[in-house]
């Protein structure tokens, strides 16, 4: 049951004939990890909690920068030199103290990353670097949980659902991460502010509609965003049946 | 045999003129692979650029077949290296959080 607060806060989602009540107490149930709390998990993190996601987790192992601010908007001035997952979960509670949030200020490993998954129905994909999301993306294979994947880079960024059905994982599109070097580094190649906004807002729409089971998620697409044409394009995608990390499971 | 190329996001750049968006049909000779049709398009090996041919990750010798379906986009998301601060040693100095107290406690 939601209480006379929840009702009146939430009450423009539960109009929304496909959540309604029952809905919006799944969503007060559920409880998602997000791994990089940098551009993409600001938005993301901001949007779950404020939706009602009852349960979130922030891991990252940052502290604040000030090359950070143009856009990861859970932070400013004052917040330079702290550590991330916990500036982000106080502004996360400070916008819906209705929610819990754990933080998690520390390096993914692979037995922190099974033990941390394994609290959580969903994952998020929010990092900025290949090992991690190479991690994740077997971790999440093996817990059998969704991983609402999400990146950006300069004025582009993509977004798909892996590891979720029949679709496929992280490894089936991009089976190895490009040779050292030659991956591109947003140090060097630069990111416009807004960029990772609108990515990991989609990224919090998709976590919403797996959540409540609604509409078609990006399961099986992969959705590319470039903000330069202003246009979104979607790639289909499948399993890769001889895909090292997801194949005979 | 013939294969239907499709370029997404600022991948058509690095591509001959054509309307790649909407797809353009590439004649190869049969037995040709990806690292063929690579060359073909003109993407230097070490492009980072990633090919999927029918929705699934290919590798230069991946072999196609006449009909197949094959996107290129470019590699997004960050093989992210220190920043300048850190690079620099002047990473900002750590700080502490205060103790903090939540406005309420959350609904079990």
């Amino acid at each position: 049951m939601l209480t006379a607060e929840q009702a009146e806060r939430y009450a423009r989602q539960v109009a929304l004939r496909e959540v309604g009540a029952a809905g919006q107490e799944r969503l007060l149930r559920s409880r998602v990890l997000v791994v990089g709390a940098g551009g993409l998990g600001s938005a993301v993190l901001s949007y779950l909690a404020a939706a009602g996601v009852g349960t979130l987790g922030i891991v990252d192992r940052d502290r604040v920068e000030p090359s950070n601010l143009h856009r990861q908007i859970l932070y400013g001035p004052a917040d330079v030199g702290l550590p991330k997952a916990e500036v982000a979960r106080r502004r996360v509670l400070s916008q819906n103290p209705g929610v819990s949030v754990a933080a998690y200020p520390e390096a993914l490993g692979a037995s922190a990353a099974r033990r941390i998954v394994a609290g959580y129905d969903l994952v998020v994909d929010a990092t900025d670097n290949f090992p991690t999301r190479y991690l994740l993306n077997e971790v999440c294979v093996r817990l059998g949980r969704p991983l609402v994947h999400g990146a950006v880079l300069r004025y582009s960024g993509q977004v798909s659902v892996l590891c979720q059905g029949q679709g496929p994982c992280y490894c089936c599109l991009f089976p190895a991460p490009p040779p050292e070097g030659a991956a591109p580094d947003p140090g060097v190649e630069g990111i416009l502010g807004a960029t990772p906004g609108v990515v990991g807002t989609i990224q919090a729409v998709e976590c919403l509609k797996v959540l409540l089971g609604l509409g078609t998620p990006l399961v099986g697409r992969l959705l590319l965003y470039d903000g330069l044409s202003g246009d979104f394009q979607v790639v289909p995608v499948r399993r890769d049946p001889r895909c090292p990390v997801c194949s005979g499971e | 045999m013939r294969v239907l190329v499709k370029a997404y996001a600022q991948a058509a750049e690095a591509l001959p003129a054509g309307d790649w968006q909407q797809g353009v049909e590439v004649e190869l000779p049969a037995g040709a692979t990806v690292g063929d049709l690579r060359a073909r398009l003109g993407l230097r090996p070490q492009a980072v650029q990633v090919v999927l041919v029918n929705g699934v990750a290919a590798r230069p010798s991946t072999p196609l077949k006449d009909g197949d379906r094959v996107a290129v986009f470019p590699l997004v998301g960050g093989g992210r290296a220190p920043s300048r601060t850190l690079q620099a040693g002047r990473r900002p100095p750590a700080r502490r959080l205060p103790p903090y107290r939540m406005a309420s406690t959350p609904p079990r």
